[in-house]
């Protein structure tokens, strides 16, 4: 239905002017907050009120569209944003059972996490900052899932990396965070290059953002967008080759990691392709089975190895991202032609990630309290200095226990009704396309198979055995000094701990989920098989870490392998970011030399300042700073990892070369500019119009000459 | 050459020599007055090109306000009792030769750019040019004036707040 | 010359001579004085335009306009430089360089 004027808000149904007014009531919160929250002693109550509201409405929407059959359904209001050359752009909500799933579970994980946030950041300064961007993150992420067209999408998709951005660099003050941010927010925007390409190919082709309707016609313009989008997709959901920004992302308050880095931002991509998987064409779908499968089994190797307890939920995020991917490009385990066990996944997931990220913000939270107790200092997150912790916090041990069960996809719990669907899918892919293909399902299976091992390894460490803060010089009475349970805390937990069970998603059967029509079960041992493969998982990891933390000699390059997380960081390094940085310092010295200096030029024969002209210094500048070191300096010996030492003799004997030598050129010659700043507004004025006088005469020569 | 025409150029002359002197005036009292005039010469030009209620405005807003703020900067700040409000040049001469080189090329411009090609200008006089400005004022331009008369206001209470002394000063007064 | 020219003409010649008083004068009334003639430069090309266009008003609702906000203008740009006048016992421009690196 379109809406042409405000009085025709009267007739939209009531979920959906709900679902339309749940983001501008959390926008007009981070307004308040922006505004006030300093002055309001950071707003806490405020906004744990608003998305407490936001929460009902959501579930409201939520479960009201569950009430209709999927064919009433979407429920769509749009109404004309602006017009540009005659064609009009729309903004519009599109409410189904995808996107009201997703609006439920957006602000009931948000509002969960709030309440969580009361305590965990009750004492830091900035905390109003907080609030106000945790509210524009929701705002924006309801406003993505709400969208009914990729235009909308895409700018709300970039306003929940802004808070992305925000919320990591919250600690803008340390350099990791600070770092963090940058790096995520780069890499995004260079995977959204591939989102905006997408958008103008689409309008090129079809005049239109919206996706309804879309569907792979067979040509290559479908198949570029599609790849443009996947792209895009990839970058949100940090999938290969984009995933480095996530585990780093990690230096965030840990709430954050919960609720923007694995519940719900990351999966925005895994929508997106939910969403337009009509239009993509087989040979992307084939493509995304890859991507996911291999990076479910990249990312599953490298947690297993992280001492970090973050950065082990990091990997596994997009590990299980991974998944979801894998399961659109698998296409579907059932006959109806929908993704519904990527984006089944993608809600369970959901609920058990966020708890154990919270699980993480309360351990490292009450060690972080008990070490001001007893004056002990070591890291709070290495999971190393910690074991036995189900002694001083039970109640969040059992709520563990849940989410872990869910996440290695035992039965009873949301992650084996979820990720066995994926699995079946796989196979049939794979005995769809033969030979080859059994690739995927074999990475997928290893990959569940870690999944078990990797996170019963994290409980071990954390919370069974005996606490090892000793070894890291705490005193005798360390375990004694953790903090009384704190309800704001320990109650979201267990409510997503009871999301983590069969009950909300599949009440009637708790091995099956009914409404998904599949007709995946024809070998109805292949559930337990891979619950089977779960427990295996866990009952390795037992015996490899009933006695604590492997000490250090087991390490090796395998080891290393999976730390570095294939040394994809390093990789990037000296691939692109090194060549990248050099270029740019080239290019500013093109720029400084020949364009400044024939500005200088200028300048100074009209000022007659009697500047030297810049081109002679240029010389010589080069022959001190790039020649001679070149020929004199002795290579410094570095540290290499195994892999990128191969790069590692070009790199020393060229790049870094170019780019010390072109870097102090750079520092020193800026100097030189620098003396054009003399403070003196008339000169500034006096240079601007000499530019723009030559711009003129250009000008005027190519025009009229 | 009719009345009318003789006026014309008699007031583009003295605008433009108004002008000239007051450039290369190095009193600021003087310039001050030969802005005045050059202010009024425009002021006569706007008349020509039938645009009345604008030529009132510029004598009673420019002439009348402006330039009375400006003599009043002059005196609050012009060593008066050295009695010689004079400036000196800075960047005289790259200053001199990047105005006259903005000046060929403009007037270059402005005979090429084909605007003189076209219609000539007829000098007519509306009757009812106040009232088509009014209209437009109250219709057309609605959000322009509303934001105008918030600039004023803004600009007022700014003013007054800038020239005020501060506390710093006070406190040296007191010393 | 036809009338347009003449317009224009004298519209570029104050205009160079508002940019010239900006750039070669030490003291900040100077200049802004200067800004003044700059500014009539442009509202004298917008009533030509109008002039030019028979019947369209908005090239002197554009001119009208510039005459208001030059008034705000020399306003806040007074007070500014009456301030500065008091900080540094000086209006010439050349002396308040505090903006160099």
């Amino acid at each position: 239905m379109q809406l042409h004027t405000l009085s025709d808000l009267g007739k939209v149904h009531l979920p959906v002017l709900l679902a339309a007014v749940i983001p501008v009531l959390m926008l007009l919160g981070f307004v308040i907050l922006a505004a006030w929250g300093r002055r309001m002693n950071g707003g806490g109550w405020l906004a744990v009120g608003l998305h407490g509201l936001t929460a009902l409405m959501g579930f409201f929407v939520c479960w009201s569209t569950w009430q209709e059959d999927n064919e009433f359904l979407p429920w769509h209001i749009w109404w004309e944003w602006f017009q540009v050359g005659g064609k009009s752009i729309t903004m519009g909500i599109w409410i189904d059972h995808k996107s009201s799933s997703m609006l439920g579970l957006v602000t009931g994980i948000t509002f969960l996490v709030h309440v969580f946030s009361l305590a965990y950041i009750a004492h830091d300064e900035m905390r109003h900052r907080y609030w106000g961007y945790l509210s524009l993150f929701a705002a924006a992420m309801c406003g993505l899932v709400l969208a009914d067209n990729l235009l909308m999408m895409f700018v709300f998709w970039e306003l929940v990396g802004l808070a992305s951005y925000l919320l990591i660099g919250f600690w803008f003050k340390e350099e990791l965070p600070a770092m963090a941010s940058q790096k995520a927010f780069i890499v995004n925007r260079i995977a959204d290059a591939g989102f905006i390409m997408a958008l103008m190919l689409l309008w090129a082709k079809y005049g239109s953002f919206q996706w309804a309707g879309l569907h792979f016609q067979g040509n290559a313009a479908d198949t570029l967008i599609g790849l443009g989008l996947l792209i895009g997709a990839i970058g949100k959901s940090a999938q290969f080759p984009f995933q480095v920004w996530l585990p780093d992302a990690m230096a965030g308050p840990t709430p954050v990691s919960s609720l923007i880095h694995a519940a719900t931002m990351v999966v925005a991509g895994v929508y997106l392709l939910i969403r337009m998987h009509p239009l993509m064409s087989p040979d992307l779908h084939v493509l995304m089975a890859c991507i996911g499968a291999g990076t479910a089994l990249i990312a599953a190797i490298s947690a297993l190895t992280q001492t970090d307890i973050k950065r082990v939920l990091a990997y596994s995020t997009i590990s299980q991202l991974g998944f979801m991917v894998m399961g659109i490009g698998v296409g579907p385990a059932n006959e109806s032609g929908e993704v519904n066990f990527a984006m089944f996944h993608l809600l369970t997931h959901a609920f058990f990630k966020c708890g154990l990220f919270l699980v993480a913000g309360y351990v490292i939270h009450s060690l972080h309290a008990a070490q001001e107790k007893a004056h002990a200092h070591f890291d709070a997150q290495d999971m190393r200095f910690m074991g036995g912790l189900r002694r001083q916090m039970p109640l969040v041990f059992v709520a563990w226990l849940f989410f872990a069960a869910s996440l290695a996809g035992l039965p009873l719990f949301s992650g084996f009704l979820s990720k066995d669907g994926i699995l079946i899918g796989a196979m049939h892919f794979a005995e769809r396309m033969g030979g080859w293909a059994w690739v995927v399902p074999g990475a997928a299976v290893v990959a569940s198979f870690l999944t078990a091992f990797y996170i019963a390894r994290q409980g071990i460490l954390v919370f069974m055995g005996r606490n090892r803060a000793q070894g890291a010089g705490a005193k005798e009475d360390f375990q004694h000094a953790f903090p009384k349970t704190d309800w704001r805390m320990v109650t979201p937990l267990l409510i997503l701990a009871f999301a983590s069970t069969w009950v909300i998603f599949s009440p009637g059967n708790p091995f099956h989920p009914e409404y998904l029509k599949t007709s995946a079960h024809e070998s109805p041992l292949l559930p337990w098989a891979f619950a089977g493969i779960a427990v295996l998982g866990i009952a390795a990891a037992a015996i490899i870490f009933r006695k604590g933390p492997l000490p250090n000699r087991a390490q090796g390059w395998v080891f290393d392998l999976s730390f570095k997380h294939f040394f994809l960081d390093d990789i990037y390094q000296s691939l692109i970011v090194r060549p990248f940085l050099a270029l740019s310092r080239l290019l500013a010295l093109v720029d400084h030399f020949v364009v400044d200096g024939a500005v200088r030029l200028v300048a100074g024969i009209v000022l007659r300042k009697g500047h030297r002209a810049s081109l002679s210094e240029a010389g010589e500048w080069l022959d001190h700073q790039v020649i001679d070191p070149v020929a004199n300096e002795i290579i410094q010996p570095k540290e290499q990892h195994s892999i990128s030492r191969a790069t590692a003799w070009l790199d020393q004997q060229l790049v870094d070369r170019i780019v010390n030598g072109v870097a102090t050129l750079v520092m020193r010659s800026g100097k030189r500019v620098g003396k054009l700043q003399s403070g003196k507004m008339q000169l500034y004025l006096l240079y601007s119009l000499l530019a723009m006088l030559v711009l003129l005469l250009t000008l005027m020569f190519i025009f009229t000459g | 050459m009719t009345m009318t025409s003789i006026l014309f150029h008699a007031f583009i002359v003295l605008t433009a020599g108004a002008g000239l002197v007051m450039a290369i005036s190095r009193n600021i009292v003087y310039a001050a007055f030969l802005l005045f005039v050059v202010l009024l010469g425009v002021a006569g030009l706007y008349i020509f090109a039938a645009a009345e209620f604008l030529a009132v405005s510029q004598v009673i807003v420019y002439v009348g306000g402006t330039l009375i703020v400006v003599i009043f900067g002059v005196m609050l700040t012009a060593k008066m009792r050295e009695m010689r409000p004079q400036t000196e040049f800075v960047n005289l001469i790259p200053g001199a030769l990047v105005a006259m080189a903005l000046f060929l090329a403009l007037l270059f411009m402005i005979r090429e750019s084909g605007v003189l090609k076209t219609n000539e200008v007829a000098a007519r006089a509306v009757v009812d040019n106040t009232r088509q400005v009014g209209i437009a004022t109250l219709t057309d331009y609605l959000l322009p004036f509303e934001l105008v008369s918030i600039l004023l206001l803004t600009v007022l209470v700014g003013a007054a707040y800038l020239s005020r002394k501060t506390k710093i000063e006070k406190e040296e007064v007191a010393e | 010359m036809s009338a347009l020219e003449l317009y224009l003409s004298l519209s570029a010649f104050l205009f160079c001579l508002g940019v010239f008083l900006v750039l070669t004068r030490r003291n900040a009334i100077m200049a802004l004085l200067g800004i003044e003639l700059i500014l009539n430069a442009a509202n004298l090309n917008f009533v030509a335009f109008s002039a030019k266009y028979n019947g369209e008003i908005d090239g002197q609702m554009a001119a009208l306009f510039v005459i208001v906000m030059a008034a705000a203008e020399v306003a806040v740009a007074f007070a500014i430089v009456l301030n500065v006048y008091q900080r540094f016992k000086t209006v010439n421009i050349d002396e308040i360089d505090t903006m160099k690196d």
